[in-house]
């Protein structure tokens, strides 16, 4: 990597913690809406467009 | 618009309809963007230095995609926005609330990795030139977009609002793309460009290309995801309501 080697891990550094950031806090949303959702046995017919 | 896509629109308009559809693609998404990204990541690492940056040019494999993928979600968002508005699609400004912090968070790493670049190649972290400017400014819409839907209580206003603002705002999208070209900035011009051959040897087009790929698909995966979270909580206040209400 030469001169730059600390430039390029930091650059993919930040990339992955902001990306994997953004990916733990979008599954982790999804998975505990679905849980919510499953337990109260609530189905589509609770949808505003449907 | 089409006849044809008028009734698909209305067909997804239906939340029920494309809860049926994000449950069949979305794990499948999130499997080819895992690939994708490691096979661009492999690419990345394995490509040659450039001629005039040295490896550095690696830091443009995820900077580049990054900066597209930011554009591309900020125009998502106002035709989302504008479909909302014009069709009453349920679903229009749903996507578009999901897809917001996806666009933020990749419009900050394009300007932090640019500036991890700019560094070492211009000598500066940062120029109050067109593009970066533009760049911030773009950032700032997404916060701003973003406020809109936490300060507004009522979820119809905060809708509306927001939607004004992703269209008002999406007038700086042409800003970012052209700015190279109509000012001088220190900024290089695009070197990928639909209309033009590349001016970017195969070596180094080939990682950037894939890893393009690679964060559309991460898109699309953490969309549908963000989607269909946002739908399962719209159905919890709704049955919240209805028990509030007898």
């Amino acid at each position: 990597m030469g001169d730059y080697g600390i430039y390029i891990w930091s650059s993919y550094a930040v990339m992955g913690i902001l990306v994997s950031g953004l990916i733990l806090r979008s599954l982790s949303r999804y998975i505990r809406a679905r849980r919510a959702v499953d337990a109260l046995s609530i189905n589509s017919s609770d949808d505003a467009g449907s | 618009m089409s006849r044809k896509k008028i009734d698909w629109l209305q067909y997804y308009a239906n939340p029920h309809n494309f809860m049926n559809l994000a449950q069949r693609v979305h794990l499948p998404l999130w499997g080819l963007a895992i690939l994708a990204l490691a096979y661009g990541l492999f690419l990345s690492f394995n490509a040659p230095a450039d001629y005039q940056q040295g490896s550095s040019v690696r830091i443009m494999f995820i900077h580049v995609p990054a900066a597209w993928l930011s554009l591309f979600t900020y125009s998502f968002i106002a035709g989302a926005s504008l479909i909302a508005l014009i069709f009453r699609h349920p679903l229009g400004h749903v996507a578009a609330r999901a897809a917001a912090p996806i666009g933020a968070i990749f419009t900050l790493a394009t300007l932090i990795t640019g500036s991890l670049w700019g560094q070492p190649i211009w000598g500066t972290w940062w120029v109050w030139d067109a593009r970066l400017t533009s760049v911030l400014v773009l950032f700032f819409l997404y916060l701003g977009y973003m406020a809109i839907w936490r300060a507004i209580e009522s979820p119809d206003q905060a809708a509306k609002m927001a939607a004004i603002l992703a269209l008002v705002g999406s007038v700086n999208v042409p800003i970012v793309k052209f700015s190279v070209d109509w000012w001088n900035t220190l900024h290089q011009p695009a070197s990928v460009s639909r209309f033009a051959r590349p001016a970017i040897h195969p070596d180094i087009l080939y990682p950037l290309l894939t890893m393009g790929g690679a964060f559309f698909i991460l898109f699309f995966a953490l969309l549908v995801t963000r989607v269909q979270a946002e739908i399962l909580e719209q159905r919890l206040r709704a049955r919240y309501r209805g028990n509030l209400n007898g």
